[in-house]
């Protein structure tokens, strides 16, 4: 841990305001970005960076130095995100549930799930390309998602992303390597 | 994969042919994975299409927080805590519950094998005087007087 990290902690440790918003200051893209590219939606990608930042602070006494901060960080946004997925995922399947009954019980709505709105600079080719693959990792499932995002996106090492994930190299690599063909073929059926 | 590398290493294979695609794999690894490429077409094909996905990934940057990310985290905080999260913490938010459990334990064994072995039953240390009744010289005298 650098010597930056160890005072910031030691901070944060005394509950010291200032260096909580340093330290939100200075990861809040990263984290946003993550929750983001692993949930798909902003609204959900914000609202879950909250809950990481103030999970940090309140849990700061467990963080003992064994690895960079940021791989700290990235490890609590990570198990979050899988957490968030879970929730999100059960809630839509009640939903639908309850829909359906509601549809046979005669009570009306609709069984169309509504689709995201295209963005309004969707016929950028950029754009659509992104949208395209922001879609298609959201259809790999989230251990792939995750190692996906941490190597190809976020641009960390292998050694970070086994410190993050607290997986071996060996599997690191493998699955990275599955869910970049699983992409692949994600990618071919979009476009 | 025509002659791809034995069952068992197929895995660590596939491994390495994604190391090379994103150029992390050591140079004497590379050496027998590309004398490999040389043969087989299809792991040809699977690099091809692996290092076309990377190009395309490789389009996907940080996305930025919203501007008033700072902001929202601060209502949120303050809305639930109500000004009580930055604030320093009590004895009992420092130490683990756990050890405060077992130290208020061990006092209380403590105290129960202290007052077991003590000859009052109590705190108070045992009076070693004789305890005659103190005569005084006005007091009614309780033996009559011949």
């Amino acid at each position: 841990m650098s010597m930056r990290d160890g005072r910031l902690v030691r901070r944060l440790k005394d509950r010291d305001e200032k260096a909580f918003r340093e330290m939100v200051d200075e990861y809040r893209d990263r984290v946003f970005s993550l929750t983001y590219r692993m949930l798909g939606s902003r609204a959900e990608a914000e609202d879950l960076a909250q809950e990481v930042f103030i999970t940090i602070f309140k849990s700061i006494d467990s963080f003992r130095g064994d690895s960079k901060f940021s791989t700290w960080l990235y490890r609590v946004t990570a198990n979050h995100c899988k957490n968030r997925i879970k929730y999100l995922a059960r809630r839509h399947d009640r939903d639908r549930t309850e829909l359906t009954e509601r549809v046979e019980a005669g009570g009306g709505g609709s069984l169309a799930v509504p689709r995201a709105a295209p963005r309004p600079d969707a016929q950028l080719e950029g754009a659509q390309m992104e949208q395209i693959l922001q879609q298609a990792i959201a259809e790999l499932d989230e251990d792939q998602r995750i190692l996906v995002i941490l190597r190809d996106v976020e641009d960390l090492s292998y050694e970070e992303i086994c410190a993050i994930t607290e997986l071996p190299d060996g599997t690191v690599k493998s699955r990275l390597h599955r869910a970049r063909m699983a992409l692949r073929k994600k990618l071919l059926k979009h476009m | 994969m025509s002659s791809a590398p034995p069952t068992s290493d197929h895995d660590e294979f596939e491994a390495r042919l994604s190391e090379l695609a994103d150029g992390t794999l050591p140079a004497e690894d590379r050496r027998s994975v590309e004398q490999h490429l040389e043969t087989c077409a299809s792991c040809r094909e699977d690099l091809a299409e692996l290092r076309k996905t990377m190009d395309a990934l490789s389009g996907l940057h940080r996305v930025p927080a919203p501007e008033n990310f700072d902001r929202d985290i601060t209502e949120t905080i303050r809305r639930r805590s109500r000004g009580r999260f930055f604030g320093r913490r009590t004895l009992g938010d420092r130490v683990p519950f756990e050890l405060l459990a077992l130290l208020a334990l061990v006092l209380g064994l403590a105290l129960y094998f202290f007052l077991r072995g003590s000859d009052t039953g109590s705190l108070r240390p045992f009076d070693r005087e004789p305890d005659t009744p103190a005569i005084h010289e006005d007091a009614p005298s309780v033996v009559p007087r011949p």
